[in-house]
């Protein structure tokens, strides 16, 4: 059993309920919750999702202006291909990052600010709607492992 | 990497170089400048192509120079249902802009070489030598030569009722995921590591072996190991 230390908080009783820290809001982090929430049942999903800003990671903060090697196609195939997404994209205002994704030539490569921007809306989503991927402002600065778990819970 | 004690070049972080508007702000569009690129992937195309753009418009001072391991670039090749060199061959708009401009048979003919000098290192003794010889009259350096992870969480176990926590160095299994010690070869339980920081490793049908970044191919693996992970006890 994992203990986490995050920079801000210290993890609260409710750790013994959570069953996944996910650090990082990137892309993958975002891919990461989406796939614990849909494949996890509802009544033991709960998450604590920890990230200084929430605002979709490196490829957000300097990688905007960079052509992407990943096709329009791809980046919308990433929104879709989860439940969670799925009902987020739904929900959603247009136009939106979505939305403006689906009017680009989609068998080309586009900046990597237009992903970007659907991760953005698809994390602001997941505020929203799943409040057991608990978003956490801060930073994960130390893991350690509680190999004696076992042990004591014997006594 | 390139030692400090060979160039006095300033550095310029290969974030800013990937940005157009933040590269151009860094550099001065009125002094000379020989900005020297390392590298021969995606990044180092894509930086290439935005210093020789500053060249042809507001940085008419702006000179390169093109230090590469590899006569010849990689591209990524449509196969019979895969891609060969998926994740480290060129693509786009980089890909297109190569063919054109760097490739030997169109470089002399392309506006590109007035700008642009290659330099090709073996490494080794010869590489060194090249660098003593060139960088010096390099005002500007950048290096494209890998994505460097952010700094990482500290791992350590409580072993026994009592102690410290022991740090553990722990190396990324890129098949599933998981972690494993560098002390004595098992898994970490409970520990997985996705995305850029943490590829998966694939191998392709023609037996070549990379790591896959992408978007898409970040979700692709997830899918698969997730399932794996959550089952772990």
């Amino acid at each position: 059993m994992f203990r986490i230390t995050a920079a801000r908080c210290a993890a609260q009783a409710r750790n013994a309920a959570l069953e996944a820290v996910v650090v990082g809001g990137g892309p993958a982090g975002l891919a990461v919750v989406g796939n614990l929430l849909e494949q996890l049942p509802e009544t033991n999903r709960r998450q604590l999702w920890v990230d200084p800003s929430f605002t979709a990671g490196r490829v957000n903060a300097r990688y905007r202006q960079v052509p992407s090697n990943t096709t329009v196609d791809l980046f919308l195939q990433f929104a879709q291909s989860l439940a969670p997404f799925r009902n987020v994209m739904e929900s959603a205002q247009h136009p939106n990052a979505i939305t403006t994704l689906q009017n680009l030539v989609r068998d080309k490569g586009c900046d990597l600010g237009y992903a970007a921007d659907m991760c953005l809306m698809l994390t602001q989503g997941l505020a929203k709607h799943y409040q057991d991927a608990h978003q956490h402002t801060g930073k994960v600065t130390a893991a350690v492992l509680n190999q004696v778990g076992t042990v004591l819970n014997h006594h | 990497m390139i030692q400090q004690s060979t160039q006095s070049a300033a550095s310029i972080h290969l974030d800013t170089a990937l940005n157009p508007s933040l590269l151009g702000a860094s550099l001065s569009p009125d002094t000379p400048a020989t900005v020297a690129v390392v590298g021969a992937s995606h990044s180092a195309i894509l930086v290439l192509m935005n210093l020789y753009n500053l060249a042809a418009s507001s940085h008419p001072q702006l000179r390169i120079k093109w230090f590469s391991r590899h006569r010849s670039l990689r591209y990524a090749k449509p196969m019979d249902g895969w891609i060969l060199y998926d994740n480290t061959g060129l693509k786009g708009d980089a890909a297109q802009w190569a063919r054109q401009n760097l490739e030997d048979a169109a470089f002399a003919a392309s506006p590109v070489s007035r700008i642009i000098t290659k330099i090709y290192t073996s490494t080794g003794a010869p590489e060194e030598q090249a660098y003593r010889a060139e960088l010096p009259d390099c005002t500007h350096i950048v290096q494209a030569i890998g994505y460097q992870r952010d700094p990482l969480p500290t791992i350590s176990t409580l072993d026994s009722v009592g102690s410290e926590p022991s740090s553990v160095t722990v190396e990324h299994d890129g098949l599933t995921g998981r972690f494993v010690s560098v002390h004595n070869g098992t898994h970490v339980p409970g520990l997985f590591g996705a995305g850029i920081a943490f590829p998966e490793r694939v191998t392709d049908p023609a037996g070549n072996i990379e790591h896959a970044v992408g978007f898409w191919k970040f979700m692709r693996f997830l899918k698969r190991v997730v399932p794996q992970w959550v089952a772990e006890e």
